[in-house]
């Protein structure tokens, strides 16, 4: 009975999008600009949705708990994170999206061609967005397939649960470009928003309520209620450099420049830091189902990021764990679809009809895009079979190699003096310091995350290095400063 | 004055306010909240009081949204980039 009511629930999960991504493809058009940016005329609706839901990924439906389970509060910081995020939208990225109303622009390598008019800094700016987004899809995967094994009663194993997670996928993206993302994207952020909350207050009522939870654990384990957590390492450098390091990583990431290019309505851009900030109020599922981890799982797991399914299939009737992990795979599923799509923008637009196929027509270069979105499902599968991860800590390095090009991005937006230069010296040195940092034993001072210390070291370099280098050329200082007078009034 | 260079003190405001609530939420203000007394809605002071935060917050946002975030209520989006 229950693996009927489990296949039944996971069927339908897997077939809303399939039809979604057939009714969108009826809308599309055989042109980049459609299937990349969905003509850049998406609702404001479907903008926050979309948003929302990528933004949203395994990190946080599985990693947030994980981390108030086994480490304190440090992941409370993502309250604000969230409101950093929305304001980011707002402040950034609705100029990058007049930037790509006024040339056209598809991918963020489009952004840095045009106002810094540097093809190398372009390509290295593609190379960083595929480079450092497909761990980040790994996580998803990871995540997704081990919900869908659990949300089946074990009836799929996640190894076959993967292969159908990125078939689906991989399907509604072919056909519908982001057009059948965003709609999907809806159909999850509203799954996912709800499953959070829910499994949170369902397994705090488990333990007597929220006072009667931490009345029980300020007497047994007072350590998980205060920085820095009980294992002492998770305290304040954390919560700061979280702060500022995951809303500017995964702003940066290739599927939020998508995001900010398809809008239709500046409008919506004033509107994003209010609902991405108010939608912030999901985390306290999270905190809760973490925090009732400690005194039901007192014992610890072994795989911490599992806490959350454990818990509902523990204390909560069948369907609704099975739904609620159902949402948890939502989670993991748009943010992997939207990643998967923009890398395929990234590698179509900047590498193959930039070095491959100068001459290639639009259809074909939607093809390309297609072929591109099997490819890195595939790689991202492999991926996530064969290097294991926490899925906060892969995540992590992950958006602190994005967030590097937030330098850069803020850098040519808002100083006149930024030189092509200057953004590559500091790109490079952030990235190759990060590197360093992830796969060696040195560590950062003050107890900051390494991303955090390469940005800043990453600006240091880009201010010194564009001071001392020739200026861009005249011709795109004089575009740039008429579009700024423009932008200043019209917006 | 040119477009450009007009002043917009309500701007100024929204952003004073929203830069002071990221200061108590994070750098200084974590040094102060991280504590577990006095409970806040049941839940210790470091949940509860960045709760009340999160809410003050979103009611900035939305009435700086509501005035075109200190443009004015009158100010037309877009007016100008035909």
């Amino acid at each position: 009975m229950e693996g009927a009511i489990a296949i039944t629930i996971l069927g339908l999960f897997m077939l809303i999008p399939l039809v979604m991504g057939g009714i969108a493809n009826k809308k599309s058009l055989p042109t980049t600009e459609d299937f990349f940016v969905q003509g850049r005329a998406m609702g404001s609706l479907a903008v926050f949705f979309t948003v929302a839901a990528t933004w949203w990924s395994s990190f946080a439906f599985l990693g947030a708990p994980s981390y108030f389970f086994t480490r304190g509060p440090v992941y409370w910081t993502a309250i604000a994170w969230n409101i950093l995020f929305g304001l980011l939208y707002y402040v950034v990225g609705k100029r990058i999206w007049f930037y790509g109303k006024k040339f056209n622009l598809i991918t963020p390598s489009d952004f840095f061609r045009k106002l810094y008019g540097s093809g190398p800094l372009a390509v290295i700016v593609g190379v960083i967005m595929i480079l450092f987004t497909l761990p980040y899809l790994q996580i998803q995967l990871t995540g997704g397939a081990y919900l869908i094994e659990v949300a089946s009663g074990g009836l799929i194993p996640w190894k076959i649960g993967g292969l159908f997670f990125y078939a689906v996928i991989v399907i509604y993206v072919w056909a519908g470009g982001l057009r059948a993302v965003a709609w999907t994207d809806i159909f999850y952020g509203v799954l996912l928003f709800f499953g959070m909350i829910f499994g949170g207050f369902f397994v705090a009522a488990k333990v007597g309520g929220t006072a009667e939870l931490f009345q029980t654990l300020k007497m047994t384990a007072p350590e998980s209620l205060t920085l820095p957590g009980p294992q002492g390492v998770h305290g304040y450098g954390l919560w700061i450099s979280m702060f500022i390091m995951v809303p500017i990583g995964a702003f940066m990431g290739p599927q939020l420049w998508t995001r900010m290019y398809s809008v239709k309505s500046s409008k919506l851009f004033n509107l994003m830091p209010f609902l991405l900030g108010f939608a912030a109020i999901a985390y306290v599922g999270s905190m809760l189902l973490g925090n009732a981890g400690i005194i039901l799982e007192a014992d610890g797991l072994d795989r911490p990021d599992r806490i959350l399914p454990i818990m509902l299939f523990k204390y909560a009737p069948f369907a609704l764990a099975s739904l609620v992990c159902a949402g948890g795979a939502a989670a993991a599923m748009s943010s992997a679809n939207s990643q998967i799509h923009s890398m395929s923008a990234v590698y179509t637009v900047d590498f193959h009809q930039r070095f491959i196929n100068k001459n290639m027509s639009q259809r074909g270069l939607v093809w390309v895009g297609r072929i591109a979105i099997l490819v890195f499902a595939l790689i991202a599968y492999f991926m996530s079979v064969f290097i294991p991860g926490l899925l906060v800590n892969v995540g992590l390095v992950a958006l602190s190699g994005t967030a590097q090009v937030f330098v850069p991005t803020a850098g040519i937006l808002f100083w006149k003096k930024a030189t092509s230069t200057g953004a590559i010296a500091g790109l490079l040195t952030g990235v190759v310091l990060l590197c360093i940092f992830t796969f060696t034993p040195l560590s950062v001072p003050f107890g900051l995350h390494s991303g955090l210390f390469c940005i800043i070291i990453n600006a240091i370099i880009f201010f010194i290095v564009s001071a001392v280098t020739k200026q861009r050329d005249e011709e795109i200082i004089t575009m740039q400063e008429e579009q700024k007078v423009i932008y200043n009034k019209a917006y | 004055m040119s477009d450009k260079q007009k002043s917009y003190p309500l701007r100024k405001v929204f952003w004073a306010l929203i830069i002071i609530c990221f200061m108590i939420m994070e750098l200084p203000g974590i040094f102060f909240i991280n504590r577990i007394e006095p409970m806040i809605f049941g839940m210790p002071f470091i949940y509860g009081f960045i709760l009340i935060m999160w809410a003050v917050m979103c009611a900035i946002m939305f009435i700086a949204y509501k005035n075109n975030w200190g443009k004015g209520k009158d100010f037309v989006e877009g007016e100008g980039d035909e």
